[in-house]
């Protein structure tokens, strides 16, 4: 056999000659029926091709040492502003308490107008006395440890509290004390008592479990226990209520893939003593989306619970008793899931995986075309020779 | 339709310029018992595969994804069956959890008198239900999901010298961390009820047939279903903790959707208990703030249909490739060897022309 017979064997595309092909119209309908499909498939490929699909995937999360910003903005329709105080606490023993530096609080009227905004570092230092003489030493009213006695000044209604607080007094509306008054501080405390509060901002916090709460009055703190000057909410003759409602509050950065349950929440109570809980569970979570950059951040679960301060049976859920005790407020108590959830963007097939799918699409048309067009034509074929017959 | 007639100038002999599949003139083509036998075997063969993609379309694919729920969550449902080998009168149950409040569940539960019977119960540490885990598909999951309101009746007692009390019912609690507990009269909360219970009285061995959280479902398997636990010394603590996942199954095109919550349990059995862990049966549960979402899905039905039209296209490529060359083999080596048309002229994938017996 000569070498050039020998690889025409080999060869997979025999010709026919032309003389030996037979043209048919059902051959003509399926090459264009056929064509059809395939330009069909090869559009649902390329479709294939360019969509992104969303693959989540799950991992413990293995930063350290993290810390998160906690974004929101609250408004108290019924507390004005300088009852109102935010701390922070978590199980490191990190605290936070009246944190003021990058929030704003904005007086509301009662009817919700804003009356003042203004930055909580601003208003600490305009309630210096610069009008006193240097050598003005005003008494703290017996609210400083003995040995401390005669060493330290209160100069000003706030440093009054200020000791008040470290001593864990209640110091009320200022009246009969010479600095408050001066300052004309109950006066003032009479004029906003109708008013509420908006408050806004963001505050950081260590990666773990914690809490942070507004609560009425100053705080204060001890190794042992965590608490709240209480006179001025609930001696006063308005009531003071713990109705809010959530603008807004999130984990971390803003991403528009995030749906912040608590937005929008609005809760109401006409009773002064009472407690609203969020038990929030936060999720890292990043967001990788094609040609951005990765986005860290944080979503969360939450669930809402509420209680009078005084306990006692549930009103809607008569078997449901609640605990007594604790203070008003709205306490935010957060817990960081050890999960982390990563939503990928990707596009699932290569360029390489397209064109292998568009081959696979018109060499499996063409071949079961070829199929059906052979057995049209043997049909027709056995047809004409019966009627010849 | 005549093959043999003249070109046509009609819409028919245009359409035919197009025909793009050879076909070769009876006339050069021959048929073969062989190919015929092929042609038969093969058409069987692509009935079989399409039959399986089929089955494999309609059947859909579980797609999982995590969610972090985003509504406020208010309450959740709790759905137990416990039998505790203790009469009813000294038993004891309720529910405390992290936002400080207590369910009162004695006013909810309901506690009948029954035998403690331990036929089909086992262990927890057993892995004795394997079957039942297998059959954790979503459809299967479907079929199995049906809400009931009811509990099914409690056995007559038949044993009146071992009396065991059954507790039972569903009640809703705060969807916070929490402590569903049974505990003896008087051994966690004091009761005035003091002649009640003795020391020797307390034996928390039981038989958990139902346990679940979000709406009842009795048809679906959890890990707690059907877990006896034998103590056989009277002040035992005994401590699950739950890790409640809660876990959505979403059918083709969302028609059916299932809101129901999985978990993962450890026990932990405690034989010595001091008077700040008093004695009992102790569920702790917790949820996780990852949920689950199965979805059913289906391959988009274009892709479906390449993938159909790529088998069938592949197995005649294939058999026309494959035919000749075993044929050839057989009629060379064989049967005549020798005396043969000469083959070499045929292209591999030319089974049109084919030699015949």
């Amino acid at each position: 056999m000569a070498p050039r017979r020998r690889l025409t064997t080999f060869d997979a595309f025999s010709k026919t000659v032309e003389d030996a092909r037979v043209r048919t119209t059902s051959g003509g309908v399926v090459t264009i029926v056929s064509s059809i499909i395939i330009c069909l498939l090869i559009v649902s490929e390329w479709r294939d091709y360019r969509q992104i699909t969303n693959r989540p995937e799950l991992i413990v999360d293995k930063t350290r040492g993290e810390r998160m910003n906690i974004n929101f903005n609250v408004t108290f329709p019924t507390i004005p502003c300088d009852m109102l105080t935010l701390d922070v606490m978590d199980i490191s023993g990190d605290q936070q308490t009246e944190i003021s530096h990058g929030i704003i609080k904005t007086r509301l009227g009662p009817d919700r107008s804003i009356i003042s905004s203004e930055s909580l570092d601003l208003l600490k230092a305009s309630e210096s006395a610069p009008h006193l003489d240097a050598g003005y030493c005003g008494p703290c009213y017996g609210a400083i440890p003995k040995e401390e006695e005669g060493k330290r000044c209160c100069n000003t209604c706030d440093d009054v509290r200020n000791a008040y607080q470290e001593v864990g007094w209640a110091f009320g509306d200022g009246t009969g004390v010479e600095q408050c008054e001066r300052e004309n501080y109950p006066q003032r405390v009479e004029a906003v008592k109708h008013e509420g509060c908006n408050i806004a901002g963001h505050f950081s916090v260590n990666k773990v479990v914690g809490n942070f709460h507004f609560a009425p009055g100053k705080s204060y703190t001890s190794p042992t226990v965590h608490v709240h000057d209480l006179n001025q909410y609930s001696s006063s003759d308005v009531v003071h209520t713990f109705a809010h409602e959530i603008h807004h509050l999130s984990f971390g950065p803003y991403h528009n893939g995030i749906i912040n349950p608590l937005d929008g929440a609005v809760k109401h109570t006409t009773e002064r003593n009472f407690n609203y809980m969020y038990f929030v569970k936060v999720v890292s979570t990043r967001f990788e989306k094609i040609g951005q950059a990765p986005v860290d951040t944080n979503q969360y679960s939450v669930t809402s619970h509420e209680r009078p301060i005084r306990g006692g049976r549930d009103e809607d859920h008569k078997n449901t008793m609640h605990a007594r005790g604790g203070i008003p407020g709205v306490f935010f108590s957060y817990d960081i899931s050890p999960m982390k959830v990563i939503n990928r963007e990707e596009r699932p097939k290569s360029f390489g995986s397209f064109l292998i799918g568009v081959c696979a699409a018109v060499g499996g048309v063409l071949a079961v075309a070829t199929v059906i067009d052979r057995g049209v034509w043997e049909a027709d074929k056995a047809l004409s020779r019966k009627k010849t017959i | 339709m005549d093959t043999t007639e003249p070109e046509e100038n009609g819409i028919r002999g245009r359409v035919r310029t197009f025909d793009a599949f050879p076909k070769v003139a009876p006339t050069y083509t021959t048929q073969s018992s062989q190919g015929g036998l092929v042609t038969i075997l093969l058409s069987l063969f692509c009935v079989y595969l399409i039959w399986g993609e089929l089955g494999s379309y309609f059947a859909g694919i579980e797609e999982q994804q995590f969610v972090v729920d985003n509504r406020v969550g208010w309450d959740m449902q709790i759905n137990f069956d416990i039998t505790v080998a203790m009469p009813c009168i000294t038993l004891h149950v309720n529910v405390q959890d992290a936002a400080g409040d207590r369910l009162l569940a004695a006013e909810l539960v309901e506690m009948e008198p029954t035998d403690f019977d331990l036929s089909k119960t086992h262990e927890l540490t057993v892995e004795s239900r394997s079957e039942a885990q297998e059959d954790d598909d979503l459809q299967s999951v479907f079929r199995r999901a049906k809400a009931a309101k009811k509990f099914s009746k409690t056995k007559k007692m038949h044993h009146p010298n071992s009396p065991a009390c059954r507790l039972y019912g569903s009640m809703k609690v705060n969807k916070v961390q929490g402590d569903f507990h049974i505990t003896g009269k008087n051994f966690a909360y004091a009761d005035y009820d003091r002649s009640m219970l003795t020391r020797d009285g307390l034996n928390f061995s039981h038989v958990i047939d139902e346990f679940s959280f979000g709406e009842y479902y009795p048809k679906l398997e959890n890990p707690l279903d059907g877990v006896a636990a034998i103590i056989d010394t009277n002040m035992f603590r005994y401590q699950y903790y739950v890790s409640v996942v809660p876990t959505t199954y979403v059918s083709y095109g969302g028609r059916k959707v299932i809101d129901t919550n999985q978990y993962a349990v450890t026990e932990q059995p405690q034989p010595h208990v001091n008077p700040t862990h008093p004695p009992g049966i102790f569920l702790k549960y917790d949820i996780e703030p990852i949920g689950l979402e199965i979805t059913e899905r289906r391959v988009p039905f274009f892709q479906f249909l390449v993938r159909l039209i790529n088998v069938l296209g592949g197995i005649v490529v294939c058999t026309g490739w494959f035919f000749p060359v075993v044929d050839t083999m057989w009629d060379k080596y064989w049967v005549k060897r020798g005396k043969s048309i000469p083959h070499e002229t045929q292209g591999l994938l030319d089974k049109g022309l084919k030699h015949s017996d």
